[in-house]
């Protein structure tokens, strides 16, 4: 117990003793980790909605205007039978129209000085998962029906999404495996610093009888210091950052239409934060003193 | 305690430092190492605290063979012995007291235990006025007694002093021997290395006298059987 105090101590001191270039790496990491973070939260937040969207992505099902009431409700009852159709909703013109202007709120006024209802009936077709096979014959089997005038899905649209997310994904994993090489550089180069200032001091503790854990556990418990005090400068800047981010952008008519929920990054998060700066800086320590570990006589 | 046996070392062909040095002094003895500058003094003691390992022959101290030491070893072979370096070998970020109390640190010393242990040191030797100064702080002298204090702490087996008064004035030189010389009388074994004829003469001890390398002469003090 005693010996961990004196190598708390030592490493302290040691962090102390070069307060401008401890500040300088701790800042470095904490940018490299809000990097990092930023990437990681977009890119969660992206794969999120467009999973929601997969697993809710409708059938919307355009009935042409000679349709009658009594040809799209038998429609609607063919459809329901279908086994791959959770549910059918059968909305009229006019419902469509109360729909779209309830959705617009204030902006909705402008529906006013239309001449009559340029929408028509529609039939709202909910399913369950679906393989792009079961999608292309769901939509080629509704659009040979008589009655029917357009059928959309916005599935292509999802698909060319999740492409160019995956794309994305592979671009932020490189982009972060660099940022994440360069926090482990940064934190061992200044533990290579350090270690070289305090030469003379590791010396004379060796010639005093000082053991290679005794000398280089100090700088190991620097570099995960380092790596702490980044992660909190990061974790500090990204909670309420990212929160007000969020909040922007959800008070954008564009997303509050779209009822998408952002995740900002939350306590979990920030404690993620925290433990990857402890270990990178650990990490970069240890690739530092990799071959100091044999500096003995 | 300590043994030699035809023990030599060079650095590199041509540069003979030892040749061929065989002695042995036993434990709680008191021995004085003399000869001129370049004598090989610096590096028979290096050999002692295994900083240098012998070109040939045997070096042991503690009964252990220096050559044999694996180096995780080395650290405990140190905690035995205190040594006071010629060029004094402090720390200039540390305080005097920080300095010193790094001996028994390593040995992860208690802490209340550490501070009584220091100040008593420092005061034997003198510089307890000058517990939180920087060794830039002090002269020559101050700086060797921080040194001898350093040694000392850790109450050693064997001291190991390399001109442990060469920048001391007489009366503090004296004050210096008189520390070493208690501290042999509780039983630590004492090889001082010095060019000082005048000091051998003062403390009338056993002298192993090196000259190019080689052991000239192993003199008994006066009166010794």
């Amino acid at each position: 117990m005693q010996m961990v105090r004196i190598l708390l101590s030592r490493a302290i001191g040691n962090f102390k003793s070069r307060p401008g270039l401890n500040v300088t790496s701790a800042a470095v990491i904490a940018v490299g980790l809000i990097l990092l973070s930023s990437f990681w939260l977009v890119l969660s937040n992206l794969q999120q909605v467009t999973r929601g969207w997969i697993e809710q992505v409708d059938v919307v099902c355009f009935l042409s205007e000679e349709a009658t009431p009594e040809a799209a409700l038998m429609l609607h009852d063919e459809v329901s039978g279908w086994p791959e159709v959770q549910s059918v909703g059968y909305v009229t013109r006019e419902q469509a129209l109360e729909d779209l202007r309830g959705r617009l709120g204030e902006y909705g006024s402008f529906l006013d000085d239309l001449e009559g209802n340029p929408l028509t009936d529609l039939l709202e077709i909910e399913t369950g998962r679906l393989d792009p096979g079961q999608w292309s014959a769901l939509e080629e089997r509704l659009q040979s029906k008589p009655v029917v005038d357009e059928v959309y899905s916005g599935r292509d649209w999802v698909e060319r999404l999740q492409r160019m997310l995956a794309w994305m994904t592979a671009a932020g994993t490189v982009v972060g495996l660099f940022l994440v090489l360069a926090v482990v550089l940064i934190g061992g180069n200044t533990i290579k610093l350090t270690l070289h200032a305090r030469r003379d001091e590791i010396q004379i503790a060796l010639l005093v009888g000082a053991t290679q854990s005794f000398v280089l556990i100090p700088f190991y418990i620097e570099g995960a210091l380092l790596g702490l005090c980044g992660g909190l400068v990061a974790a500090v800047f990204m909670l309420p950052f990212s929160q007000w981010a969020a909040a922007i952008l959800l008070s954008q008519p564009g997303f509050w239409l779209s009822g998408i929920e952002l995740r900002p990054l939350g306590w979990a998060g920030a404690g993620l934060l925290l433990v990857t700066g402890v270990a990178l800086g650990l990490f970069g320590s240890l690739i530092s003193l990799i071959g100091k570990d044999r500096v003995q006589r | 305690m300590i043994q030699l046996v035809h023990a030599s070392k060079h650095y590199g062909p041509g540069i003979q430092a030892l040749s061929d040095v065989s002695f042995h002094i036993r434990k709680g003895e008191y021995c004085f190492l003399t000869g001129s500058s370049g004598a090989g003094k610096t590096t028979l003691l290096k050999l002692l605290y295994a900083a240098e390992q012998p070109s040939s022959g045997q070096v042991m101290v503690g009964g252990r063979s220096i050559s044999k030491l694996r180096s995780s070893s080395i650290p405990f072979l140190r905690r035995n012995i205190g040594i006071v370096f010629q060029d004094f070998k402090l720390i200039s970020s540390r305080t005097v007291f920080s300095n010193i109390s790094l001996s028994l640190e390593v040995l992860g010393t208690a802490q209340n235990k550490i501070g009584n242990s220091v100040r008593r040191v420092m005061s034997l030797v003198g510089i307890q006025a000058k517990e939180h100064a920087y060794p830039d702080e002090l002269s020559g002298g101050e700086q060797q007694r921080v040194a001898v204090a350093r040694a000392l702490v850790i109450e050693p087996t064997i001291l190991l002093a390399d001109e442990p008064t060469g920048n001391l004035d007489p009366d503090y030189a004296g004050q210096i021997m008189e520390l070493i010389r208690q501290a042999n009388l509780k039983g630590t074994t004492v090889l001082v290395a010095t060019h000082d004829r005048h000091l051998i003469e003062s403390f009338p001890k056993r002298a192993l006298v090196l000259e190019r390398g080689k052991l000239q002469s192993d003199e008994k003090p006066r009166g010794a059987v």
